[in-house]
């Protein structure tokens, strides 16, 4: 008893303790407190190289910063949260999916007059389609762009030398990458060519839908593309990858596809050049080389022309919330990070390419155990950069991914899945 | 009478089998969660030899996971969280299942109605308002999100009030004479014969919050200031499929539980059965 | 009650019985009935961003979830899962109940470890069962020398996550059925004993009727709680799982439109349905214990 009434009792006096030494609770809520500045991220590799940029806005403007990263699902709960709770963290990313929702609900700090008084940022300076992401319709900016991304294919060496296989280059076709990854899987479930699920749209199989001619979504992004008859095709294409190439689907979902790369079992992986900083720090890293993302001979004249090869590319922007208590410091810290000085030093770090166009060379030198030159041939004209698919309403995205698995499962469903996920997409398209 | 002996020594050999294998079942998945946490991820990957034990006893794996997420900070929320709630729980539930058990006053039976209707609602249709409403205050990701909807009891104040009305009758007259009024009966004489009422409903509070997923998950989404177990759901999403740390997130989660059970068994067991089956 | 009528005393004892049942009242009307209204109120509505601009829509949400087969998927798999856990966990726990019963050596060791699942989290017990059943490197399949893949493949996922409801429930059965087993007066088996009865037949002819009122309590609350089950599907399922179409249950849709999808009002509707389901599944059970349950 002697013993029980000793834990009772420090267990209580612990409690105790930790309320008075936090007075009345841990309130770890964000936002605009004092004088510095909250910045909030969701991507813990790009945690120190943006610090490290923040820190020299701080050490010029004398506010300090607070860079904290919050993993992707958490971190739109968290803004929304901080939208409706009214405390947000002062400056963010922004993306895409969510992007207008946002500006729509007017919650973000709108920088046009900004912009226009400071004579050192010039959004033409950055891919138009970034910028363009963050604008609404009235021609409102609320984000500058940060970055973007491009597809590229990573694959193993010593994996293609084994099978005594050339390794991959830019005259690869998708059916040459059907033909290497189907000779490259050995059929006793021990080493496959490649490994793609269903969440991996934009490393994946949005890039061929788009290279053989399809498209996801229509311009006015009003219709599905995915019963188009070239989306289907594609697909189909896909289809013999998925079935020829990769681990069948109950594999692909309790593994991960970068951990069956990483670790050997697969030979090739679409990669966005936003992992290049995860994939260093592995041990195995310099077994592997990248290549650009393989085409479609659609004309069939044997070499690549405008518009077979097609990259998905996609932009994070910087944007402030509109209830920060500094908003002159934040935007100043937002134009130092989009600045020339402070792109450049982004890719010099190695923390992503930067949307600033022609800052990004200096990226491909963050490492030298790999030549990372396709991911930026790939947007000096090498390929055809499409934006990501991207509407107000981010729920047609997310049911793809979901309604795409039985395809996935058996991929001579794959034609009529795609029609089936087209007009489940419509009607979500027409709801928005 | 030796066959019958003979028949009672078979049956009780049967039976501690059957038992043992139960055992084993149970323990099983703990076993495997301990072995797991201390290897490598090629050890815990490898399929030739498959490996069991580890090939050295080091806790990389605890020293990462704590690093990356701050379990200080999640036992401090999850303590607290646990803490708050049993106070509140107790302290509601006691005063109104005195007042059901052994006060009169209007509207007692339609009050009390209301009290059982909640306990057959199910609990997710409270979640989204729940939700909006911390959100409106600005409390998400605060200590009192995740205290929030444990702050009364429909469950306790009906375990309470079966408590109060098992105490026999005299004990209030008695009390009456020496001239207390109702509140210093309650406090005084009333109130410490339930311990154990209270007891179980403390436990069986606790075991509750601990257990809690939903509801940390969606008030406190911010890793600094959600309970332990929404912590491990976020771990899951981020180490994927790195499960030598993944185990060693999960252990360090239930030992305490684990261990405050094993210290208090009694208590624990009594608790939960005395509170029936509203887990 | 009439107030004019009462004594100085009762007064007195009616303003501290209110006083007293206050917070409780106060607290599960701010906690409770207004989320239940709320709740419904939300389900008919379209809800915007931020929680601003709700529209109105009618039955629109009940006639969208009703023609879904994505709710009535749901459904059907949640009763497949209660179908898998309830018995099974009830089953083994009335057995193991009744071994505990008697007088053997280590009682208290066995009933700790039994119950030792009820105090881990669901989250942790989740996470290693996934990866126990993990197809190439899980336990499960080097133990038994097999290659399935048990919660990746529909047709063994609903099995395979109902096994690990009714593993982390057993204890706490167990326990329940100890009590009611302590309330069946000995000589109820001594006569049995006198009289030659095997121990399989007093379980079946003595235990089973008399138990029969805590069977019945326990499956009922038991059918109740698998009906809202959601964590272990959360934790193991993934979203790109070929088997979550077959597994996902009414809770995890639910939780999957509110919080992912922010689409609160079709949500809510979803948990409404559930409400009026649970309500009346709770009537019917009533009814049915009469039928069933044998009382002295």
């Amino acid at each position: 008893m002697k013993v029980k009434q000793m834990i009772a009792a420090s267990i209580a006096a612990a409690a105790l303790f930790s309320l008075t030494a936090c007075g009345g609770g841990g309130e770890t809520g964000s936002g605009s407190s004092g004088d510095g500045l909250e910045v909030k991220i969701w991507d813990s590799t790009q945690k120190d190289g943006i610090e490290q940029i923040c820190n020299d806005w701080s050490a010029q403007s004398g506010v300090p910063v607070n860079v904290e990263v919050v993993n992707w699902d958490s971190y739109w709960t968290l803004l929304e949260a901080g939208v409706s709770g009214g405390s947000m963290p002062d400056v963010f990313w922004s993306h895409s999916n969510y992007i207008q929702k946002y500006m729509d609900a007017e919650v973000l700090l709108p920088l046009n007059s900004y912009i226009d008084a400071d004579d050192s940022t010039d959004l033409n300076n950055y891919f138009p389609d970034i910028v363009d992401l963050y604008t609404n319709d009235a021609g409102t900016h609320y984000a500058i762009p940060k970055d973007y991304d491009t597809i590229a294919l990573f694959y193993n060496k010593k994996m293609f030398d084994a099978a005594g296989i050339p390794y991959p280059d830019n005259s690869w076709t998708w059916e040459d990458l059907y033909e290497a990854g189907k000779k490259l899987t050995t059929g006793d479930g021990s080493q496959y060519g490649i490994a793609m699920d269903t969440d991996l749209n934009q490393e994946g199989y949005y890039n061929i839908i788009y290279s053989y001619g399809g498209y996801v979504l229509s311009d006015d992004k009003k219709t599905s593309g995915m019963d188009d008859p070239k989306t289907i095709e594609a697909m189909e294409m896909w289809g013999n990858i998925i079935r020829d190439c990769m681990p069948p689907q109950s594999m692909l979902g309790e593994a991960g596809e970068t951990d069956l790369f990483t670790s050997g079992v697969t030979a090739m992986q679409l990669t966005g050049s936003w992992r290049v900083a995860v994939f260093q720090t592995y041990d195995e890293a310099s077994d592997w080389a990248v290549a650009e993302i393989p085409y479609c001979d659609r004309n069939g004249n044997g070499q690549c022309d405008d518009g077979e090869r097609v990259s998905i590319y996609n932009g994070l922007g910087w944007a402030a919330s509109k209830n920060t208590g500094n908003p002159d410091a934040a935007y100043s810290l937002i134009a130092y990070l989009c600045s020339r000085e402070g792109q450049t030093r982004q890719a010099e770090l190695g923390v992503t390419m930067s949307a600033y166009m022609g800052t990004s060379d200096a990226w491909k030198n963050c490492t030298d155990l790999w030549d990372l030159s396709p991911f930026l041939d790939e947007a000096n004209g090498d390929a055809t950069l499409v934006i990501y698919p991207h509407s107000r309403s981010t729920i047609w995205g997310e049911d793809m991914k979901k309604q795409l698995v039985p395809a996935w499962n058996d991929p001579s469903t794959m034609a009529d899945t795609c029609r089936m996920v087209a007009e489940s997409m419509n009607a979500h398209l027409a709801q928005a | 009478m030796d066959s019958v002996h003979t028949r009672d020594k078979i049956t009780r050999v049967v039976i501690h089998v059957i038992l043992i294998v139960m055992s084993i079942i149970m323990l099983a998945p703990f076993a495997w969660m301990i072995l797991t946490a201390f290897k490598t991820v090629s050890e815990s990957t490898s399929l030739d030899p498959f490996v069991i034990f580890p090939s050295s006893w080091e806790f990389d794996n605890f020293v990462t996971v704590w690093k990356n997420y701050n379990f200080l900070i999640l036992y401090k929320n999850t303590l607290l969280m646990i803490f708050f709630r049993v106070l509140c729980a107790v302290l509601t539930a006691t005063m109104a299942g005195y007042a059901f058990g052994r006060l009169n006053f209007p509207f007692k039976n339609a009050l009390f109605m209301l009290v059982m209707m909640q306990m057959m609602v199910p609990s997710q249709i409270f979640l989204l308002p729940q939700y909006l409403m911390v959100s409106k205050m600005g409390m998400l990701n605060t200590q009192f999100a995740l205290v929030f909807p444990g702050i009364v009891t429909a469950f306790g104040t009906f375990l309470l009030k079966t408590s109060f009305q098992g105490l026999p009758k005299d004990l209030e007259e008695a009390a009456g004479i020496d001239g207390c009024n109702i509140g210093q009966k309650f406090l005084l004489i009333m109130a410490p014969l339930t311990r154990s009422g209270m007891v179980s409903l403390g436990i069986f509070t606790a075991v509750i919050a601990f257990k809690e997923l939903m509801w940390p998950m969606i008030a406190c989404s911010n890793v600094a200031s959600t309970s332990l177990s929404a912590a491990l759901a976020k771990l899951q999403g981020q180490f994927a499929t790195n499960y030598p740390q993944l185990m060693a997130a999960a252990l360090m989660a239930c030992v305490p539980m684990i261990v405050i059970y094993l210290v208090f068994q009694k208590q624990f067991v009594e608790g939960i059965a005395t509170s029936g089956g509203k887990l | 009650m009439n107030a004019k009528k009462m004594t100085a005393a009762q007064k007195n004892e009616a303003i501290w019985g209110i006083a007293f049942v206050l917070p409780t009242i106060i607290g599960l009307a701010v906690l409770n009935f207004y989320p239940i209204f709320n709740t419904v109120w939300l389900s008919f509505f379209k809800t915007g961003d931020f929680g601003k601009g709700n529209t109105f829509v009618g039955l629109s949400n009940y006639a969208g979830v009703c023609s879904s087969g994505e709710f009535w998927g749901s459904l059907f798999n949640t009763f497949k899962y209660a179908i898998v856990e309830v018995p099974l966990s009830l089953a083994i726990a009335s057995v193991l109940a009744v071994f505990l019963n008697r007088k053997i050596h280590f009682r208290s060791g066995y009933r700790t470890i039994f119950f030792l699942p009820m105090v881990a989290a669901p989250a942790a017990v989740a996470m290693v069962w996934k990866w126990l059943y993990n197809q190439r490197y899980g336990l499960l399949n080097h133990i038994f020398g097999t290659d399935i893949a048990w919660i990746s493949s529909p047709s063994t996922a609903w099995l395979a996550i109902g096994i690990v409801g009714a593993w982390s429930i057993i204890g706490y059965n167990m326990v329940l059925f100890l009590g009611g087993l302590q309330e069946i007066p000995h000589d109820y088996y001594e006569a049995a004993d006198i009289d030659g009865a095997s121990g399989i037949r007093q379980f079946f002819c003595i235990t089973i009727p008399l138990l029969s009122p805590t069977i019945y309590f326990i499956s009922q609350t038991r059918i109740i709680s698998a009906l809202q089950v959601f964590d272990l599907i959360y934790m193991m399922v993934d979203s790109t799982n070929i088997a979550l179409k077959s597994v996902q249950s009414v809770v995890y849709v639910f939780y999957q439109y509110v919080f992912t999808y922010d689409n609160k009002g079709y949500g809510s509707t979803m948990v409404v349905l559930l409400l009026v389901l649970i309500l009346l599944l709770t009537v019917i059970l009533q009814k049915l214990e009469k039928k069933f349950v044998f009382y002295n």
